[in-house]
């Protein structure tokens, strides 16, 4: 489902991002990433801090903070780097944010509104009339013990660290992406939070949908079980195992590996 | 709280004023201004004829223009031919020994934590008494011929620099910038020149420097700094020595061009003559004080502690014209009795990436008015600028006025800018802490004060944000109604 | 010495509240021709006073609000838009009597020129202003007073100039305003273009969550969907 070849990303720079920040030399930080995710698989991409784990999920969800010098991405055998943001969301690609942001003013209903009928006349699905909209926010916020009246909240504002999380479960539920990347989804939660994001999510596992999981600590593989996982570190995947290389490196540390 | 009330009053009885004797020079030019004035000045510090051509330009740009009225200062009308416009520099000193200096004074300085060497310099004591300072002075002169660094009087630039006194002078506030730069720009009598060649760091700060090398303070004084690439110098101007001077109107312009990578800080602690308790007397310091940031990752930044003087209107501005350059401004403003200020900055982003910030404490007392006046205005080409500013009031007392009057003009969407300001009273709650601890009244107002102003007393030179800590509680010390 | 070099404009309008809760129909200047309307609002002791104020078309509002009595309150809800014309907001809140405490909340949008708005165009890029003076008279204690001013700028070269003021002669007050200017916040675009909308809805979106807060304080739907359909309009490229 997901081809990555050789690729290299960096930051900073000129040209990076909108806001033309101009304060720096540019920065490599993915030196040559080489991944093959199929359908129905769940990857864990682990590493020390730095080594390029979150950049990875950004480029993938096409940040214009950080540009592509080279490589290829194949998405379900199309160009992914060729398409906008919007449009690799509306293939299937979901992106779980690591900080999820704020938006005062725009409530998650509209929001979600929005975003789920896009995702189904990319799928050729009939748009939902308002009660059928209602009742999914409501089975999906189940999923994740958030309480159905979040739908009237705005955005994340207000919403604890762990409710942030969960949110953003909660929208991978709504919008039933073929390819989830959660950056650090385990990153701020609790036992009890971890416990409901981690059931959560391998509820959303399906034969035909695959998911990409960066984490820095192993607990989150104990409720999400993957099938393969990968050490990130200066930018490169350095080692690719099974389940036991997470135990090995919860114990060992990354230093005695990488 | 009335009895804290009953405190704030006795300080208000406080005088400002000590015995000084001052010589009456012996050179005297006829009061006035005229092009004939303009051409004697020019004589008299024996200048080249370009820069006598400079000044008749200002001075014929200056009887164009009209005294600007905007401000929020109630200023009195301004005879400017009753003023002298040029004084021969004082040659002598006053007196032979410390003995003969008024104790009172002498007791300022005590306060103030001044030296004893530069208390004897400042008091004109003869020079011969005060060897320590001699020596430092030579030790300092050549440190700096050694980088290649100039510093030296604008007078002798002009004469020995002329070269870069043409290229720079007026290129950051030429003449036609407002009334009182055009009449600084004929008539300036003198200043400092710096110059940092390419990469060089000046090894100390040239507070130090220019203190044991002070001279008079003229009334019109103009000083240019510029800063070649990678550069850095920290500049001291000014002293929390109480100042007085026969001339009541000081319209200085302080010019300084930044290149690329370079940096230059810039503090002014001022404490001129502010007036009688009836507001009588004392300065009126309207100056133009302007940087030009004009290499990429160049930086200005503006720290002033502000106590006297009658009426103070001031700006220093930074205009960030290289790509990522920083502008930051830094003031403690305090009027008291019934002084006025009226003063903030400008800071101009034309350049992408351009940063600034703006940290104002304002501290009014008695029946004063302390204004703080600002502008960040970000140009259509200086995408990603960013800009914070903190502007706060404090009031000791309830017949003085505090203002503020900021304006942010942005027209770029990839700008950030945000502004806050707070205006209140002293907290009375931390005063009675403080009194229940032991502190009398007045030293818990003066620590409070002290933390109120800390973020800016930080950026100062170590040894000058110590004075400066203590010109405040002595300000306070006389002001606090 | 007193004295405010800030004169006041003379209203034409002149409402007075007393003692009591008001929620008022908001003022609406719709612009066209480059109105200006100057109203002034006196409250008088115990009449607490919520007023949206819009300027949605090359116009300009003059508001002068005198908190006269003990126990008034003035919170004021304001919006700005200037899509390829000139839009300013000028609110001149004077604290007339002690215990008397004043809101405010102004937001502007600065960008180019729409489709409704392409007739009364100025220039291409809209200039909006906001200056808002909180005037504490001298003997008047126990004010609170806050005033604050968002602003988005959208396009390059539209203008946003905001100039809050502070004029205060008493000092048992605490006063503060604060004021932003900024782009749409990419971060959140980026957000929601990963979630599928497309850009320009992402922006749309923001834009309303923006001044949803303002438009909220209309205390009828009719007013409240009047006002709406003006600012669609406007912001409709």
């Amino acid at each position: 489902m997901l081809s990555i070849k050789d690729l290299h990303a960096s930051v900073g720079g000129r040209e990076a991002g909108e806001a033309g920040r101009g304060d720096g030399a540019e920065r490599e930080i993915l030196r040559g990433i080489n991944l093959e995710v199929r359908a129905g698989e769940v990857h864990a991409i682990m590493g020390p801090n730095g080594s390029g784990k979150s950049t990875l999920a950004s480029v993938l969800a096409g940040n214009p903070r950080f540009k592509v010098t080279s490589g290829e991405v194949l998405f379900e055998e199309r160009d992914l780097l060729a398409l906008s943001v919007e449009e690799r969301a509306r293939e299937g690609l979901f992106l779980g944010f690591q900080y999820p942001v704020e938006i005062p003013g725009v409530t998650m209903a509209n929001f979600m509104k929005a975003a789920v009928a896009e995702r189904r006349k990319a799928l050729g699905l009939q748009t939902l009339t308002a009660s059928e909209f209602l009742a999914m926010t409501r089975e999906k916020a189940a999923l994740v013990g958030l309480a159905p009246a979040m739908i009237s909240r705005a955005v994340n504002e207000g919403f604890s660290g762990g409710e942030k999380k969960k949110n953003e479960i909660f929208q991978m539920a709504m919008l039933a992406p073929r390819l989830a990347v959660l950056d650090e989804t385990d990153s701020g939660l609790d036992i009890d939070a971890l416990r409901v994001v981690g059931e959560g999510v391998t509820a959303l596992r399906r034969k035909d949908n695959a998911i990409v999981l960066i984490t820095h600590y192993q607990r989150l593989l104990d409720y999400i079980v993957p099938d393969y996982v990968h050490v990130l570190a200066g930018g490169r995947i350095v080692l690719s195992g099974g389940r036991d290389l997470a135990l090995r490196l919860e114990a060992e540390g990354y230093d005695g590996i990488v | 709280m009335a009895d804290q009330k009953e405190i704030l009053e006795k300080r208000l009885a406080g005088d400002y004023e000590w015995g000084f004797v001052t010589d009456i020079d012996t050179e005297t030019i006829p009061r006035g201004l005229n092009e004939d004035i303009v051409r004697l000045i020019s004589a008299k510090k024996e200048e080249p004829e370009w820069m006598l051509e400079r000044r008749l330009a200002a001075y014929r740009h200056w009887l164009t223009m009209e005294v600007p009225t905007w401000a929020h200062l109630k200023i009195p009308e301004i005879d400017f031919q009753d003023i002298i416009y040029y004084a021969a520099p004082r040659t002598g000193p006053k007196h032979a020994s410390m003995d003969e200096v008024d104790p009172e004074l002498l007791r300022t300085f005590d306060k103030l934590g001044i030296p004893l060497e530069e208390q004897m310099m400042l008091a004109g004591v003869a020079v011969d008494a005060v060897m320590d300072s001699v020596s430092v002075k030579t030790t300092f002169q050549a440190e700096l011929a050694e980088r290649g660094i100039v510093f030296c009087s604008m007078s002798e630039a002009v004469r020995d620099y002329p070269d870069l006194i043409q290229k720079h002078l007026g290129s950051v506030v030429p003449h036609t910038d407002n009334f009182y730069a055009a009449l600084n720009a004929a008539v300036f009598s003198d200043g400092s020149f710096c110059y940092i060649p390419r990469g060089v760091r000046a090894p100390m700060e040239l507070s130090t420097y220019f203190r044991i090398n002070a001279a008079g303070t003229g009334q019109f004084e103009r000083t240019l700094i510029v800063a070649e690439e990678g550069s850095y110098v920290s500049y001291l101007e000014g002293c929390t020595a109480p100042q007085r001077d026969e001339n009541q109107l000081h319209a200085a312009v302080v010019e300084i061009v930044v290149e690329a990578e370079a940096e230059v800080k810039y503090s002014t602690v001022q404490n001129w003559y502010p007036g009688d308790r009836e507001g009588r007397g004392g300065v009126f310091n309207f100056v133009t004080k302007r940087g030009l940031c004009r290499g990429a990752r160049s930086r200005l930044s503006w720290t002033q502690v502000e106590t006297g003087s009658a009426i103070t209107w001031k700006y220093p501005s930074c205009v960030l014209m290289g790509e990522g350059s920083v502008g930051e401004f830094y003031s403690v403003a305090m009027t008291a009795n019934k002084q006025q200020a009226d003063t903030g900055t400008k800071m101009i982003h034309l350049g992408a990436a351009t940063r600034s910030r703006i940290v104002s404490k304002g501290i009014s007392a008695g029946e004063s008015q302390n204004s703080f006046r600002g502008l960040v205005r970000v140009g259509a080409r200086a995408a990603g600028a960013r800009n914070f500013s903190q502007c706060d009031s404090l009031l000791l007392g309830d017949r003085c006025g505090a203002h503020t009057f900021p304006t942010v003009d942005v027209s770029v969407p990839s700008a950030v800018v945000e502004h806050e300001a707070t205006t209140s009273k002293i907290n009375e709650d931390q005063l009675f802490y403080l009194q229940q601890r032991g502190l009398s009244g007045e030293d818990a107002v003066a620590l409070v004060v002290g933390g109120y102003a800390r973020e800016v007393l930080e950026r100062l030179p170590m040894e000058f944000a110590v004075e400066a800590q203590k010109l405040l509680a002595l300000s306070l010390e006389g002001a606090v109604g | 010495m007193i004295f405010s070099n800030i004169p006041e404009v003379a209203a034409d309008e002149v409402v007075a509240f007393e003692a009591g809760d008001h929620a008022a129909e908001p003022i609406v200047v719709k612009g066209g021709s480059g109105v200006i309307r100057s109203v002034k609002v006196v409250l008088g002791a115990g009449a607490r006073l919520r007023l949206p104020v819009f300027v949605l078309g090359r116009g300009k509002l003059a508001l002068t609000v005198d908190l006269a009595g003990a126990g008034a309150e003035l919170h004021l809800y304001g919006l700005f838009i200037a899509a390829g014309m000139d839009a300013d907001i000028n609110v001149r809140v004077n604290h007339l009597a002690s215990d008397t405490l004043s809101r405010q909340l102004v937001k502007g949008i600065a960008t180019e020129a729409g489709e409704a708005g392409a007739r009364n165009v100025d220039a291409e890029q809209g200039r909006g202003e906001f200056t808002g003076m909180i005037f504490v008279a001298k003997g008047v204690q126990r004010v609170d007073a806050q005033q604050y001013s968002r602003n988005i700028q959208l396009t390059p070269g539209a203008r946003i100039v905001t100039r809050p003021q502070l004029e205060i002669y008493a000092d048992d007050v605490k006063c503060s305003h604060g004021a932003t200017v900024g782009g749409l916040d990419e971060e959140a675009i980026f957000y929601m273009r990963q979630r599928g909308v497309d850009e320009a809805t992402a922006r749309r979106m923001q834009l309303e969550g923006f001044v949803a807060d303002i438009v909220s304080r209309c205390p009828t739907d009719d007013s409240r969907v009047e006002i709406a359909v003006r600012i669609d309009k406007l912001l409709t490229q």
